[in-house]
């Protein structure tokens, strides 16, 4: 009899702690869950995926609930979580295809100018990013766009403090070298198409 | 200097922006870059990608996604051989149980949430827009629907009025819903259709398997609490005053609410409440013909079949927008004969056949009359045997008078409550036996007003009722106008005459649609208008992918529609999407709730929808959704025994 009742009194805290988990999950989620999704949307470039992918970020961090040790770190464990979660599937995909970007230009309202301007910077620095290596975009994104620093970005990346910063430091380098070649391929292009209807005038 | 130092320097440059240099290498990084130019360079790309990466906007998640991540994460609970648990913000029904624990878990759960907001330089930084979960009002409505208590059928009651905004996962204090009447007779349901004055249809299955029609005579009961909160009616605007009159503001709890009708032919008693609702808020100042809750057992009814031995086909039966008939179709159990239209009237024994041809099949209803889908006899038929051809009709119920619709080879047409726009199927049908299955095709939505055969005696009719009414005796409405064209939205271009579907190749289901029919080169329905046929729609426009398997809804204010579909019967659950009508702007329609996974039945208001969203396990979760000028919101009401439930508003 006393045996049972510690095994029903044993599984009744496990109920307990499992039901805290399921909880503490959808408050995590409701604090973190928008971007989360956001930052693995621009990690893997394909909203269904980064849909997916956030989906699967939360029930790992229900799974690996009991490994959260302090509550302040709730933001960096989720973070962790899901930069693994996308790289793993990065790697197991192999995704580097440029998905065409939506959704940046929430917000009050703009000139013409300013909203072809901001989508042309958009859109170049959207390629750029993709083009650096993926651990690298993680963590510019992390510091950058998600104000993560010091030993909460090491945590995310899972690496030491003194890695992340040399992490950090090789992505604005990556991204700068790429950023330059974007905006030459674009100049490029407009030359182009300036160049076209020159040419067509010239036939004629 | 070395190729080394510059580098190491514009490592430098790159771990200045994230934390200050220690003051040596500072100063020689403030020394260096006095002196080369191309290192100032990189020290403003550096600089620009900072601000251009920090000038990054979120992006929204899908709305959906808390949804999804709660159905797998209840999942992840099941595998671990428990099941799921209540949020902790959510009010349940069933506090007896989880009471305890909701505190517990609440109690937690605030204690982290305080630290992750104040506990330190790791919990800071921007909250994104999801944080936000706090509700905000919409019009209040009372929400019905049938869910299995304690193995019965019950009937639940729910007034929704807030929501949150997206992506709203549980707002700080959910409605309660109540179970009002338990349906004896072991019926299972898998329909449901809430009007006539207080009656209940449901469709299923009773005890022994056979099919079941009948109605549920609910009691009547107003709530006398007033709320400062709008309320409206089950037709989106003010409640119907017809049913119901206001009774005595309070009363013992004591005092039985229902008093259960024997006779579904009797009218409905009114029957006054208990009093307020326990659930501040909740209140409502609204008849309604949904029971209020009782703070003791929900009352019992019974089911009064109204059809035997029959099952049913065709669109989900419905009542007339007064409430005053009750359409559906149904064929003989035993596939002796084909579907044909009932109604039935408060009063009626049994539900009355409006058709006997063996081929017509329930739509829905067009204003006070019923739209029928009716399969072409035998001789009419095309050479392929295989497919059906279909035409359309409009009945009036009363006098038995049909008239064709010019809309061929269109099934079930659903057209809206004001008689603007119509959705319909158009595909492949295929006779198996006595009954008619879509075999692949889709939904398209159409103008209505150009093609309802009656549109010109209701002018006329209204012209005339205007005349009498109006001094000068000269009518304000010409007799081509259709009466409901006044105020219909904005319109877009005119309309050209004739046009049709034109579904792009490789649209899903492509390969199915019906061979053009003669003279109608791509085997669209002729939609030879008049100028305010179609609105901002010059042709009718695809409004689904592929499916054999559908139901459509309409906004109360003819505003909006809910599709539910699924590619084929087999399938274990559909695709839920709603969006406005075409606009001049938009010709498509605006998509007003994402396309969601959710259960068969779902109920459309004037401005949300509810529908169920199943869970692993056989559990429901019942959602709603508004998109009313106040913005988009949604709302998870609460778990559901069984995925099956049915709802209406």
């Amino acid at each position: 009899m006393l045996a049972r009742s510690v095994a029903l009194r044993g599984q009744a805290d496990m109920t307990r702690d499992r039901a805290t988990a399921r909880a503490v999950v959808e408050e995590l989620f409701r604090l973190h869950g928008g971007e989360i999704y956001s930052y693995l949307a621009r990690m893997v470039r394909d909203d269904e995926l980064a849909a997916d992918l956030a989906q699967e970020t939360f029930v790992k961090a229900y799974r690996a609930f009991d490994s959260l040790e302090e509550p302040s770190r709730a933001r960096a464990w989720l973070y962790q979580i899901a930069n693994r979660t996308a790289l793993d599937e990065l790697r197991r995909r192999k995704i580097v295809r440029f998905v065409p970007w939506t959704g940046e230009s929430r917000g009050s309202a703009r000139s013409a100018e300013e909203i072809a301007l901001h989508g042309r910077l958009s859109a170049e620095m959207e390629r750029a990013l993709a083009a650096i290596p993926e651990r690298q975009r993680g963590a510019l994104l992390l510091a950058e766009v998600h104000d993560l620093t010091g030993l909460e970005l090491a945590a995310a990346l899972g690496v030491s403090h003194v890695a992340a910063r040399a992490l950090l430091t090789r992505a604005r380098e990556s991204l700068r070298q790429a950023l330059a070649l974007e905006r030459a391929r674009s100049a490029e292009r407009d030359a182009a198409k300036t160049a076209r209807p020159e040419r067509a005038e010239d036939d004629r | 200097m070395s190729a080394d130092r510059h580098v190491r320097l514009r490592e430098l440059l790159a771990e200045r922006l994230d934390a200050p240099l220690p003051a040596r290498e500072a100063a020689d990084l403030e020394a260096h870059l006095a002196a080369c130019p191309a290192c100032r360079v990189v020290e403003r790309d550096y600089a620009a990608l900072h601000e251009q990466l920090r000038a990054l906007s979120a992006i929204d998640p899908p709305r959906d996604l808390w949804a999804r991540t709660r159905a797998a994460i209840d999942h992840e609970v099941a595998r671990e051989g428990r099941r799921p648990f209540p949020a902790p913000t959510l009010e349940l029904d069933r506090p007896g149980a989880h009471r305890q624990l909701r505190v517990a878990i609440g109690s937690l759960v605030g204690v982290l949430v305080v630290l992750l907001l104040v506990g330190g330089p790791l919990a800071q930084g921007p909250l994104p827009e999801v944080a936000s979960a706090t509700p905000f009002a919409i019009p209040r409505q009372q929400l019905a629907f049938l869910d299995i208590a304690d193995g019965q059928l019950t009937l639940y009651r729910a007034d929704v009025a807030q929501v949150c905004p997206p992506p709203g996962i549980s707002c700080a204090a959910g409605p309660s819903s109540r179970p009002v009447v338990r349906l004896g007779g072991g019926v299972a349901a898998r329909e449901l259709a809430l009007g006539g004055g207080g009656h209940l249809f449901i469709a299923g299955r009773d005890p022994l398997g056979e099919e079941i029609f009948a109605i549920v005579a609910l009691p009547v009961a107003p709530s006398p609490e007033p709320t400062s909160s709008p309320t409206i009616g089950p037709d989106g605007s003010a409640p119907p005053s017809t049913q119901t009159e206001p009774t005595e503001p309070t009363h013992t709890a004591t005092e039985p609410l229902v008093e259960p009708s024997g006779d579904p032919t009797a009218t409905p008693t009114v029957m006054p409440t208990d009093g307020p609702d326990e659930t501040p808020g909740t209140g409502s100042d609204a008849p309604s013909i949904i029971p209020s809750p009782t703070s003791g057992q929900p009352a019992t009814a019974e089911a009064h079949p109204i059809l035997s031995a029959m099952r049913g086909t065709g669109a989900p039966a419905a009542w007339s927008p007064d409430g005053t008939i009750l359409a559906l179709s149904a064929m003989p159990a035993d596939g002796s004969a084909g579907s044909d239209v009932y109604t039935w009237r408060p009063g009626d024994e049994q539900a009355v056949p409006l058709t006997s041809d063996h081929r017509s099949t329930f739509a829905s209803w067009a204003g006070d009359r019923i739209v029928v889908s009716r399969i072409a006899a035998a001789d009419d038929a095309s050479a392929d045997a295989a497919a059906l051809t279909t035409t359309t009709v409009v009945i009036d119920p009363t006098s038995g008078e049909e008239r064709a619709v010019e809309l061929a080879d269109a099934w079930l047409p659903s057209v809206d409550p004001t008689r603007h726009w119509v959705v319909y199927w158009q595909g492949r049908l295929e006779a198996q036996e006595e009954a008619v299955m879509p075999a692949g095709g889709r939904l398209f939505i159409a103008g209505w007003s150009a093609i309802d055969p009656w549109a010109a005696d209701d002018a006329a009719a209204a012209a005339a009722a205007v005349a009498s009414a109006s001094p000068s005796g000269v009518p304000v409405t010409s007799p081509g106008d259709h009466p409901v064209a006044s105020d219909a939205p904005p319109l877009g271009p005119e309309p050209t005459a004739t046009v049709a579907p034109a579904p792009t190749p490789g649209d899903a289901g492509g390969a199915d649609e019906r061979p053009a029919p003669a003279g109608s080169p791509s085997g669209s329905p002729s939609l030879s208008g008049s100028p305010d046929a179609s609105l901002a729609l010059d042709q009718p426009r695809a409004a689904s992918g592929s499916t054999s398997d559908w139901v459509v809804r309409w906004s109360t204010t003819g505003t909006a529609y809910g599709i539910w579909t699924r590619v084929d019967r087999e399938e274990a659950g559909g695709t839920l999407i709603v969006r406005s009508v075409p606009s001049a702007t938009n010709p498509e329609g605006e998509v007003l709730v994402a396309p969601t996974p959710a259960q068969r039945s779902f109920a459309v208001g004037a401005d949300r929808v509810v529908w169920v969203t199943p869970l692993p396990g056989g559990d429901g979760e019942l959602w709603v959704a508004s998109w009313g000028e106040l913005g988009n919101g949604s709302l998870r009401l609460r778990t559901l025994d069984s995925a099956e439930a049915l709802l209406a508003f």
